[in-house]
């Protein structure tokens, strides 16, 4: 009896568990190890034409050859998104700020006024946004050339990384226009 | 009355909590081996080593909570060795060789090697199998058709129901917040169609081109998509919903398979890890009697247990190489293979989905107004769809309490006497057809459709009419009368 009791109020903690992390998720981010399943939210839509973001990649060998490399087989055992993900953390990191979880801005404010602005800013702003140092973002950089030497079997000079957004036509999928949006050489 | 009120549904929860999901030791010992084998033979064991030697470095942004144990990636040597605890650690559970044991820590170690990999801030779903893995490891799954259970040479028959209770829960759970999120960000827009624009990001953004995905590029009929949204939206949010009712939740996996299938054929995204954990919510159907003999059979003789144990290791080996020798879409397989399962069943079995489990073939009586042209009606509709003969009847006229109620059928089944819509969905599940699919109405609240009944009820001699005598049955049917 005694065991069928603390099993049920540990399904009653269970369930605050399973609404607290989601609302931290929603707030702040979502929490690994969790039982939240984001999936794919609103991208600006108004069934007419549609924004995507992407990334081009370019490399230029010591011969002064440039090209671009398909991220998808240069992420590879890894997602393009993962790896879009760390692009963006590197070199891009206002992306994060301005493309994670957009839909829930509105409520910010009110958050900030219950629980102050310092605590708002350590506890949710830089959990939101965080930041590489430039120790990292080095690694990183010659991760990234190796890694486009070693597939291209060429000497790379120099990387050059857009992000870019597209608009498509909603209905042909055919690309209306195409904007720069950032860049990053190293 | 507040106090009463939180009583009931306390007493409730509780009552869910230890009964709604019952299955038996051999049950879940099989659904360990079908588990087991799924990931090991189909899906594949997680392997880290290969992904952490192309993984960013530099780049450490894992999500939180993760991040408060650990700061940094571990050397490769870390992953070499995990990897192979966790190929042991597999082979150790499908032979149910302290199976415990080796369940929570391959689940343990592959829930934080994934960890790792999710540096890159993305999150994958797979946590809830892993978590199926760890949490089932309580649930007795190791007491039978095991390699401990030889050992042990005593019965547990006990099993742990309520972690298939909390399973259910979190799966409900974890969908219901993939839906909420989409909810909240405006997928139900009808002005737009949310997942069309997901599709595209996915066909050109990612390169997600196999499968049917080149043919809904230029599938422009906007219904069809709008109408994909609010699937999407009603079957996730709705999860959480049908956990405590276990066979809308049965249902409810039919429709996750049917979705994943779905996903996979134009999106090219395979949730093929999330197919062995809805099986368990299946096996309680699954008579194990036949397996539970031939094992004992089996264990009785030490020779042939050996060689099994050895063909096993074996088939485990043969696998391991043909994997890398071999690039077979065997994951993409097993999810189709759950589409079409899903279909046959939705389309063709529907019964099995709302059955009772564990107590299929247990007589059930129906106590229904013997003059009454409706009840009648209903007997004999309810006589040609039990195929399996579960329900006798017996006309309300002939009881013997002079209070009876002669206003709602009685259907009496484990010493219970249910009424009204209650009684009603109860025996309409057990039917052939597509007659079960009425049972999806039981998520109605009771009032509600208690009220119709009664409604129904009332009306019943004006609209169909009385007979001065009560029916009676057949020489064929006699048998079915008490």
């Amino acid at each position: 009896m005694a065991g069928v009791k603390k099993i049920t109020v540990f399904f009653y903690f269970f369930i605050i568990l399973l609404f607290a992390q989601f609302g931290y998720g929603l707030v702040v981010r979502e929490c690994y190890p969790g039982f939240m399943m984001p999936g794919f939210s609103r991208i600006d839509n108004d069934g007419k034409e549609y924004v995507t973001y992407d990334y081009i990649l370019w490399f230029e060998t010591k011969q002064a050859q440039r090209d671009t490399i398909n991220l998808v087989d240069f992420a590879s055992p890894l997602s393009k998104i993962a790896l879009g993900r760390a692009i963006d953390l590197a070199f891009f990191p206002t992306s994060i700020q301005e493309t994670y979880n957009g839909s829930q801005k509105k409520y910010y404010s009110i958050i900030k006024a219950l629980i102050g602005e310092k605590f708002y800013q350590r506890n949710i702003i830089s959990v939101r946004n965080p930041k590489m140092s430039q120790e990292q973002i080095d690694e990183f950089s010659s991760w990234v050339k190796a890694r486009v030497a070693r597939q291209q079997n060429a000497d790379v000079q120099s990387i050059h990384i857009e992000k870019i957004s597209i608009v498509r036509d909603f209905v042909s999928g055919d690309t209306l226009s195409t904007a720069l949006l950032n860049d990053y050489d190293f | 009355m507040i106090f009463s009120a939180i009583h009931t549904i306390h007493k409730r929860f509780e009552h869910w909590i230890f009964n709604a999901y019952s299955t038996n030791v051999n049950q879940l010992g099989l659904y360990r081996i079908l588990f087991a084998s799924a990931i090991i033979f189909l899906i594949g064991i997680p392997q880290y080593n290969v992904k952490i030697a192309a993984f960013p470095a530099g780049v450490f942004n894992p999500p939180p909570f993760f991040s408060f144990f650990f700061s940094d990636i571990p050397p490769l040597w870390y992953f070499q060795w995990t990897d192979g605890l966790i190929c042991l650690g597999f082979l150790f559970v499908l032979l149910g060789l302290f199976t415990r044991s080796a369940g929570v820590i391959t689940a343990l170690l592959i829930i934080i090697n994934n960890g790792f990999i999710f540096s890159t801030g993305k999150i994958d779903h797979s946590f809830l199998v892993w978590f199926t893995l760890f949490i089932l490891s309580f649930s007795g799954w190791g007491n039978a058709f095991s390699i401990d259970s030889i050992i042990q040479r005593k019965a547990h028959n006990r099993t742990n129901n309520w972690i298939i209770s909390l399973l259910s829960l979190s799966i409900g759970f974890s969908f219901f917040t993939a839906g909420m999120i989409k909810f909240l960000s405006g997928w139900l827009s009808l002005s737009d169609s949310m997942l069309r624009a997901f599709y595209l990001r996915n066909f050109y953004i990612q390169q997600k081109q196999d499968y049917l995905a080149p043919y809904f590029e230029n599938f422009t009929f906007q219904p069809f998509w709008e109408l994909g949204d609010w699937f999407t939206i009603i079957f996730e949010v709705g999860f959480l919903l049908v956990v405590f009712i276990p066979a809308l939740f049965r249902f409810y996996t039919l429709l996750a398979l049917f979705f994943h299938g779905f996903v996979l054929l134009m999106m090219n995204i395979g949730f093929d890890t999330f197919i062995p954990m809805y099986l368990l919510f299946w096996i309680p159907l699954i008579d194990t009697s036949r397996a539970q003999k031939t094992f004992e059979a089996w264990i009785k003789n030490k020779k042939k247990i050996i060689g099994i144990v050895i063909l096993l290791v074996g088939v485990y080996g043969i696998n391991w190489w043909l994997k890398d020798v071999a690039s077979l879409p065997l994951s993409d397989l097993l999810i189709f293979t759950g589409l079409l399962g899903s279909l046959f069943i939705l389309f063709i079995r529907p019964q099995l989905i709302f059955r009772e489990v564990n107590k299929p073939d247990e007589v059930k009586i129906i106590m229904f107004d013997g003059v009454c042209n409706l009840c009648n009606g209903f007997v004999q509709f309810v006589i040609q769809r039990d195929k399996q003969a579960i329900f006798k009847f017996k006309p309300l006229q002939d009881s013997t309490s002079d209070d009876t109620d002669l206003q709602s059928i009685i259907l009496v089944k484990d010493g219970e006497h249910l009424n009204k819509s209650k009684a009603f969905l109860e025996i309409i599940r057990n039917l052939h057809g597509f007659w079960p699919y009425l049972y999806l109405t039981i998520i109605i609240p009771r009032p509600i459709r208690d009220a119709v009944y009664i409604f129904v009820a009332n009306n019943r001699y004006k609209w169909f009419g009385k007979r001065d005598t009560c029916m009676i049955p057949t020489k064929e049917l006699k048998d079915r009368f008490l």
